[in-house]
């Protein structure tokens, strides 16, 4: 469940995966952020913005303000936004360890 | 010996049972951290709502909402967005969990979500004649049986029922059912009088939350300056074409 603020301008339907390196890791409300870049078909570097929920509760399953920092490189997993902008909804991060966290809010 | 033995390891499944039923059965203890089951939903129930009044029709018809089928991306206008408080019933419906601490003549709840809290008086009070407008109302609780009956007024008229732009008027009165079903799971039901805004009582279904034995209610603010960098990074630009900022 994502309630609130703008999870209607993504298109769940749609997932995207991409091999993303850090540039700032927002750990803050209302929703944590994570800005990175990747590179599209064509090897060119696009700029990403991505949200997720809040620290509140993703604290609880797992995450910490040290989860990420710039220069990380990990995979991200989410849904795009529709109108095209390189904007995303976190459904999983994965660390270059493996480790897995979701970016939703889990049952 | 050896019968005896079995008979009684068979007998546990029962012996469980039977308690898990005996506790929900003898249980005026709602005390815990709980959420929402699948991380909450709205307390109301839209395909159950009655005719609006005008007043209401234009409020809603003005109300454009972050989620649902009446979202205006980059055009939102919750209240919320302003860091204004969620009110009760919303905040029985976020994804976020909320405590109840019992002490004697009083039910208190502490909600993550912007750590808000409200009073629930148990000493036998009646509601307030003519209260003044609060965001939280005002409310009273009495046990009818094993099931909490709380009502409240004095509801303020700024806060939306739920994320989709359901009014309330400031006549609100609240009912809501809290019913400890099982050991970890609590039932609240929740009915709307306000004949400001519905032309009928609006009755609810009930809904089930979860106890999270294990987590404590963490720290969560809204801050307008955090709110405003969210909407001009994400918010705002997921609405629109070609536009990323940074």
């Amino acid at each position: 469940m994502f309630a609130h603020h703008g999870a209607s301008a993504y298109d769940r339907g749609a997932t995207v995966t991409l091999k993303a390196t850090i540039t700032e890791f927002k750990y803050a409300n209302p929703h944590v952020q994570i800005f990175f870049d990747a590179k599209d078909d064509k090897g060119t570097v696009q700029h990403w913005n991505c949200e997720t929920i809040n620290p509140a509760m993703l604290s609880k399953q797992g995450w910490s303000k040290s989860t990420l920092k710039a220069g990380d490189q990990v995979t991200i997993i989410g849904h795009p936004s529709r109108t095209g902008s390189q904007i995303m909804l976190l459904e999983k991060l994965v660390l270059a360890n493996g480790k897995e966290l979701a970016g939703i809010l889990l049952d | 010996m050896r019968n005896r033995f079995f008979l009684s390891i068979a007998a546990i499944p029962a012996l469980v049972a039977f308690s898990s039923v005996a506790f929900a059965q003898g249980s005026r203890d709602l005390s815990g951290v709980w959420i929402g089951k699948r991380g909450g939903n709205a307390v109301v129930d839209t395909a159950l709502r009655p005719p609006m009044t005008p007043w209401a029709q234009a409020r809603f018809d003005a109300a454009v909402p972050t989620v649902g089928p009446r979202v205006i991306a980059g055009k939102e206008n919750d209240p919320i967005l302003r860091c204004n408080p969620d009110g009760i019933p919303k905040l029985l419906g976020v994804p976020q969990p909320f405590e109840i601490i019992q002490i004697p003549n009083r039910m208190l709840m502490f909600f993550e979500h912007n750590r808000h809290w409200r009073t629930i008086w148990m000493d036998g009070r009646k509601l307030p004649e003519d209260p003044d407008p609060a965001w939280m109302g005002y409310s009273v609780g009495k046990w009818e049986g094993n099931t909490l009956v709380v009502e409240s007024s004095g509801f303020n008229d700024i806060p939306w029922l739920d994320f989709y732009g359901d009014p309330h008027s400031d006549a609100m009165r609240l009912t809501e059912r809290y019913r400890r079903v099982d050991r970890e799971t609590l039932e609240i039901t929740v009915t709307i009088d306000d004949p400001k805004a519905y032309t009928k009582t609006w009755v609810n279904k009930p809904k089930l939350y979860n106890l999270k034995r294990d987590w404590e209610i963490a720290e969560h603010y809204c801050v307008i300056d955090e709110e405003t960098a969210y909407g001009d990074a994400i918010r705002v630009p997921a609405g629109q074409p070609g536009n990323t900022p940074r």
